[in-house]
C-alpha cells in the first residue's frame, strides 16, 4: 500500500536517492532540506513516515524529532533517522527524542524499502 | 607574534627554506645553549609558513567538496533520467512479449484458430467417410437404373403381340358379315388406340429412364471425382493440422522470452540499485570532509608551536587520506555499476534484436494467415460440393416419382379391352379365332400389368435411395455450412487481431530499442560527470600527500597517556572506524574492539 513519506536532508543528491527508491516502490515522497523546511511542509498535512538526516543546518534531525513528537498529530508517526553517524551517544539522543529507528548510510534500495514497509506496515 | 621570529629570537642569523625549516646551523651556535630549547621546536616543529599549507588546504577541501557536490548533482540528474528510461525500456520489452502471439491475447487467438481449423479439418475427414457410404448407395442407384431400363424394354416387347392381335382381328373382321363386323371394328379401334397410347407412354418412360440413368451416371462421376479430391485433401489436411500445431508451439515458445527479459531486467534493476548505494558516499564523505575542512582551519589557526596543533594535524591528515580513499572507492563503485548497467542494457538490446530477427525469419503470422486461409477455403469448397450433390439429387427424385405411373393406366385399359374381346368372342361363338385373340389380349394385359408393377416398385426404390442420399448429403452440407459460417465469422477477426498484434509488437520493440539507446546516451553523460568528479579528488590527493610530508617531518609519534587523550577528543568528532584507524596509526596500538553494531543500511529499531 502506498504511503506518504517526507525525506529531510540538506544534501540534494541524498534526498533524490531516497525519493527515487521510495517512489519506485510506489510511495509518495515529499522533500525538505532541513528541519525547519520539513515543519513548514508538514504544517497542514498528514504524513505516514518521516525519514531524516541528523546533521543539517538551521534545525538538525534530533531537534526535528523532538518538535514532531510534541505535536499531537505526529506522536504516533514513525520517524527514522537515516544518517552517516553511528555514534552511540547520538543514537541515544535520537531514541530519547522519540525516533522509531536508525539506519546508517549507505543503504541499498531494497533495504530502505523493506525498512519503510516494516515501520509503516505497507 | 612576529611570524619571522622564533620564540622571540630574531631569525636573522637563521636561514629558512620555503617550508620554514632552518638550513644553516652556524648561527645557532651564536645563540647559545639558552636558546637551544627554544630553537628545538623551531628546528623540529612547524612554522607559520608551513601552517599556511593547512589554511590553504582548508579552502581546497571546501572548494573540492562543492565541486563534487555539483558533479554528483549532475550524476543524480542522470540517474533520475536513467531510472525513468530503464523502467520504460523494460515495460516496453515485456509488453512486446505479452502483446504478441505468445501473450495472453495472441495465445487465445491462436487457440481459437487452432480449434476452428481442427473442426474444419475433422469435418473434412467425416465427409470422406460419408462419401464412402454415398458411393455404395450410388452403386445401388446405378443397378436400379439399369434394371428399370430393362423393365421398360420388356414392357415394350409386350406391345408386339398386341399389334399382331390387331392384324388378326382385322382379318377376322373381313371374314364376318357386315352386321357382325361393327363391334369387332370398334374393338380393333380400341386396341389400336391403346397401342398408340402405350407407344407414347413407352416413349415417355424411355425418356424418363434415360434421364434417370444420365443423372445417376453424372452423380457417380461427380462423387468419384469428389473422392479423388478428398483423398488428396486428406494428405493436405494432415499437413495443415501438423503445421497449425507447430505454429502454436512456436508462438508459445515466445513466452520463454518473457523469462529471459525478466532476468535481464532484474539484473538491470540490481545494477541501478548498486548505483544508488554508491552515490550515497558523496554525502557520507562530504560530511567527513566538512569536519576535516574545519579541522584544517583549526590547525592553521592554532599555535604553530602548540603540540595539540600538531596532533590535530596528524589526525586531520589521516582523516583526509581516509576520506579521499573512501570517495575514490565510491567513484570506482559508481563506475563499476555503470559498467554493469551497460552490460545489462547490451544484453537486453541483443535479446530484443534476436526477437525481431527471429520473428522476421519465422514469419509466424504469415504462415498462420496462410494456414487459416487454406482451411477456410477447404471449408467453403466442401460446403459447395455438398450443395452441388443436392442439386443433382433433386431432378432424380422428380424423375423417379414419375416413372411407371402411366404404364399402370395403359395396362388397365388393355385389361378392359381384353375383357371386351372375350365378350365379343363369346357372342360369336366358339371355334372362331376371336377366343384366341381375346386370350392373347388378356395375357398381354396381365404381363404389362405385372411389369408395370415391378417398374413402379423399382422407381419407388430409386426414390427412396435418392431420398436417403439427399438426407445424408443435406446433413453433411449443414455441418459444412456451420463450419464455414464459423470460419466466416471468426477467421477474419482472428487474422485482423493477429495482424494488429504483430504490428503492435514491432512498434513496442522498436520503442524499447530506442529507449535503450536513450539509456546508453544518459549513461555516457553520467560517465562524463563521473570524470568531472575525479578532478577535485585528485587535488585533494595531492593535498593529502603534502600534509603527510608535513606530519612526517613535524610530528613525532608519542605514546604518552595525554597524547592518547588528545587524540581521543579529536577523534570523537569522526566515525568510530576513523578513530580506530587514527589510534592504530598514531598511538601504535591495536584497535580497540568495536562494539557489535547494525550493518549500514539495516534498520535498527528502538
Amino acid at each position: 500500500m502506498a504511503k506518504r513519506i517526507i525525506t529531510v536532508d540538506d544534501a540534494a543528491t541524498m534526498r533524490r536517492l531516497i525519493a527515487y527508491t521510495l517512489r519506485g516502490a510506489g510511495h509518495e515522497v515529499l522533500e525538505a532540506e532541513d528541519g525547519e523546511d520539513a515543519l513548514r511542509l508538514l504544517g497542514g498535512q498528514g504524513i505516514d513516515l518521516v525519514i531524516t538526516d541528523i546533521n543539517m543546518p538551521k534545525m538538525d534531525g534530533i531537534e526535528l524529532v523532538r518538535r514532531l513528537r510534541s505535536l499531537p498529530r505526529f506522536q504516533a508517526t514513525p520517524i527514522l533517522l537515516l544518517t552517516t553517524e553511528s555514534d552511540p551517544e547520538k543514537k541515544r539522543q535520537g531514541k530519547e527524542a522519540g525516533a522509531t529507528g536508525w539506519i546508517t548510510k549507505p543503504f541499498q534500495p531494497d533495504q530502505l524499502v523493506a525498512a519503510v514497509a516494516k515501520v509503516t506496515g505497507a | 607574534m612576529d611570524s619571522s621570529s622564533i620564540n622571540g629570537l630574531s631569525p636573522s642569523p637563521l636561514t629558512l627554506d620555503a617550508h620554514g625549516n632552518v638550513v644553516d646551523l652556524e648561527p645557532l651556535m651564536a645563540i647559545g645553549l639558552s636558546g637551544f630549547w627554544a630553537l628545538r621546536r623551531g628546528l623540529f616543529g612547524p612554522t607559520p609558513v608551513s601552517l599556511r599549507l593547512w589554511a590553504e588546504g582548508s579552502l581546497q577541501i571546501g572548494g573540492a567538496r562543492r565541486e563534487l557536490e555539483a558533479a554528483f548533482g549532475r550524476l543524480s540528474n542522470g540517474l533520475e533520467k536513467l531510472l525513468g528510461v530503464n523502467g520504460e525500456s523494460v515495460r516496453l520489452a515485456r509488453g512486446s512479449v505479452h502483446a504478441g502471439l505468445g501473450g495472453e491475447a495472441g495465445s487465445s487467438s491462436l487457440v481459437t484458430a487452432a480449434q476452428l481449423c481442427t473442426a474444419a479439418l475433422r469435418y473434412n475427414e467425416e465427409n470422406q467417410e460419408r462419401s464412402a457410404h454415398m458411393r455404395d448407395w450410388l452403386g445401388e442407384l446405378e443397378k436400379m437404373s439399369r434394371q428399370i431400363h430393362l423393365m421398360v424394354t420388356e414392357i415394350e416387347e409386350h406391345m408386339r403381340p398386341a399389334e399382331v392381335v390387331q392384324v388378326l382381328l382385322r382379318i377376322e373382321c373381313a371374314r364376318l358379315e357386315d352386321s357382325a363386323r361393327a363391334p369387332l371394328e370398334a374393338l380393333s379401334a380400341e386396341i389400336s388406340r391403346a397401342c398408340g397410347k402405350m407407344a407414347r407412354t413407352m416413349e415417355a418412360e424411355f425418356e424418363l429412364v434415360g434421364q434417370t440413368r444420365a443423372t445417376v451416371e453424372h452423380m457417380v462421376d461427380y462423387v468419384r471425382k469428389l473422392e479423388h479430391r478428398q483423398a488428396e485433401g486428406m494428405r493436405r489436411r494432415d499437413e495443415l493440422a501438423a503445421e497449425m500445431q507447430q505454429l502454436h508451439e512456436r508462438a508459445l515458445a515466445q513466452l520463454d522470452r518473457d523469462q529471459v527479459l525478466n532476468r535481464i531486467s532484474s539484473e538491470l534493476d540490481r545494477a541501478v540499485g548498486g548505483l544508488i548505494e554508491a552515490m550515497q558516499y558523496q554525502d557520507i564523505v562530504g560530511q567527513r570532509w566538512q569536519h576535516v575542512e574545519d579541522g584544517f582551519r583549526g590547525v592553521a589557526a592554532g599555535g604553530w608551536a602548540d603540540r595539540d596543533t600538531l596532533w590535530s594535524a596528524q589526525v586531520q591528515q589521516a582523516q583526509l587520506a581516509e576520506a579521499n580513499a573512501e570517495m575514490a572507492e565510491a567513484l570506482c563503485r559508481i563506475e563499476d555499476s555503470l559498467t554493469v548497467v551497460a552490460e545489462a542494457e547490451q544484453t537486453l538490446v541483443e535479446e530484443i534484436d534476436a526477437v525481431i530477427a527471429d520473428a522476421g525469419r519465422q514469419k509466424l503470422n504469415v504462415r498462420l494467415h496462410a494456414v487459416l486461409f487454406e482451411v477456410w477455403d477447404m471449408a467453403r469448397t466442401n460446403q459447395e460440393e455438398m450443395l452441388a450433390i443436392d442439386h443433382l439429387i433433386t431432378p432424380l427424385l422428380d424423375v423417379a416419382g414419375k416413372m411407371g405411373c402411366q404404364i399402370g393406366d395403359v395396362s388397365h385399359e388393355m385389361r378392359i379391352i381384353a375383357l371386351n374381346s372375350q365378350v365379343q368372342a363369346a357372342r360369336f361363338g366358339a371355334g372362331t379365332g376371336l377366343e384366341v385373340l381375346a386370350e392373347g389380349l388378356r395375357q398381354i394385359a396381365d404381363r404389362m400389368g405385372d411389369s408395370g408393377a415391378v417398374l413402379d416398385r423399382d422407381s419407388r426404390e430409386i426414390e427412396a435411395i435418392a431420398q436417403s442420399l439427399r438426407a445424408g448429403f443435406v446433413e453433411l452440407g449443414e455441418r459444412m455450412t456451420q463450419v464455414r459460417l464459423e470460419c466466416d465469422r471468426d477467421f477474419p477477426a482472428i487474422i485482423t487481431r493477429l495482424t494488429e498484434e504483430e504490428q503492435r509488437v514491432k512498434k513496442l520493440l522498436g520503442e524499447a530499442r530506442r529507449s535503450l539507446e536513450c539509456m546508453a546516451s544518459v549513461r555516457m553523460e553520467m560517465g562524463q560527470s563521473l570524470g568531472e568528479a575525479a578532478e577535485p579528488l585528485e587535488r585533494l590527493g595531492v593535498l593529502a600527500q603534502q600534509t603527510q610530508k608535513f606530519v612526517e617531518k613535524n610530528v613525532a609519534p608519542s605514546r604518552t597517556w595525554r597524547d592518547r587523550q588528545v587524540l581521543a577528543a579529536e577523534s570523537a568528532r569522526y566515525t568510530m572506524e576513523a578513530e580506530n584507524a587514527v589510534l592504530r596509526n598514531i598511538a601504535g596500538e591495536a584497535a580497540k574492539p568495536e562494539p557489535a553494531k547494525v550493518a549500514p543500511g539495516e534498520l535498527d529499531l528502538f
